[in-house]
């Protein structure tokens, strides 16, 4: 059999609400927003890797239309080691291509996958990063301090008419990072050849506490510290948190900042070295253009 | 750095300045004070990480949202030497 171009590993943790849209945001029929047709992308696969849930997933209940889905079951014991879930997952992957979702409650923008696989096609050592949001008037950990909750979300979506509306998902949201092309600490949903991640290790164990601390900035800047590595930020696509009561969005802003802080010392006690965002701008795949922004820097590869 | 000695606020001062001049690639002089730290680039993420850094390097604690509000280097240090976190 064919392996896909593609693996999508999904790590999802009591996520039984946000989920399901999650996984129906990453179905081929979602995934066709022009200038890229899923056809392009070369197919796809989903791993989902259950982190614990109280209520496990159930690959029958979730699984969206026309894309292999897989679910890998771990017990309540390992809830709290996400890097070696992810490694799991990747693991399992197939695909010449590996996106890695650390929070399984963030669906995506319609055209996202297609950016995706058009940038990783764009160089031989690409990191792409997509754009994180919040779905809401703020970002969540504030948001939800003033009565933002589950079924005020449900209304913004059903007010775009989401999925038939996804590509208005960016009206109802609010970016992580107001600048697209400013300092860059995490993406939700990243991805690099498969051969990428295995030479980079997977994501560090050595990172604990809640949700894996500082484990995915961790990986986003090792990826991008690696020999002939090359950051493609993707512009017009992005995924999009959903409430779930997860350890940062769900906390409030002072948990935040603090869970934050304390994964600045874990990566300080580990690196040797202060955790800093990205600054350099990488090269910009516009999404709407469905190529490189001509205002792409250091764009020097062939 | 000691947990039991209060360091000085220049040291401290100094510190800060070194590091965020180093966050967004400036000269440590051309560093101000007195400017919010995003108005100088600095983002507020970018802000807690480094009073994690801070903790690491001085053994004192920051509330995490100390930054939020006083938002500049001056103000920070104030705030760390009216905690009695770093001395005069």
């Amino acid at each position: 059999m064919t392996p896909p171009a593609l693996s999508l590993v999904v790590l999802a943790h009591d996520m039984a609400r946000a989920l399901p849209r999650t996984l129906r945001s990453l179905a081929p029929d979602y995934q066709a927003t022009a200038p890229v047709p899923p056809a392009e992308i070369g197919g796809w696969e989903i791993i989902v890797v259950d982190n614990g849930s109280a209520c496990p997933v159930q690959a029958a209940e979730v699984a969206p239309p026309d894309v292999a889905l897989r679910v890998i079951r771990r017990g309540p014991e390992a809830a709290a080691a996400v890097a070696e879930a992810l490694n799991q997952g990747l693991q399992n992957a197939t695909g010449e291509f590996v996106g890695v979702w650390i929070d399984g409650a963030r669906l995506a923008s319609p055209g996202l996958l297609g950016a995706c696989a058009r940038a990783l096609r764009l160089h031989p050592r690409a990191v792409v990063a997509t754009r994180n949001y919040h779905l809401g008037p703020a970002l969540q950990h504030a948001a939800a301090m003033s009565g933002f909750d589950a079924a005020a979300e449900d209304r913004l979506l059903n007010s775009i008419d989401w999925p038939r509306g996804a590509a208005r998902l960016a009206e109802i949201a609010t970016p992580e990072q107001p600048d697209p092309t400013g300092p860059l600490l995490e993406s939700n949903a990243l991805f690099m050849r498969r051969a990428q991640w295995q030479a980079l290790g997977g994501f560090d164990p050595r990172f604990g506490g809640a949700g894996g601390g500082a484990v995915n900035i961790d990986m986003l800047l090792r990826a991008c510290a690696a020999p002939g590595s090359q950051l493609i930020r993707i512009l017009g696509e992005g995924t999009f948190h959903q409430l779930h009561g997860g350890v940062t969005t769900g906390a409030g802003p002072r948990r935040a900042a603090a869970l934050l802080k304390l994964g600045s010392k874990q990566y300080f006690r580990l690196r040797g070295r202060p955790m800093r965002a990205l600054r350099q701008r990488g090269w910009l795949y516009d999404a709407a253009l469905g190529a490189l922004r001509p205002d792409s820097p250091e764009r020097a590869h062939g | 750095m000691s947990d039991d000695i209060a360091a000085s606020r220049r040291i401290v001062q100094d510190w800060v300045v070194r590091y965020i001049a180093a966050v967004i690639d400036l000269a440590p002089e051309a560093v101000p004070l007195d400017t919010e730290f995003r108005e100088i680039g600095v983002d507020s993420a970018e802000v807690v990480i480094m009073t994690g850094v801070m903790e690491e390097e001085f053994g004192f604690e920051i509330d995490a949202e100390l930054p939020f509000r006083r938002a500049t280097i001056a103000g920070l240090l104030d705030a760390l030497q009216e905690a009695g976190l770093v001395a005069a």
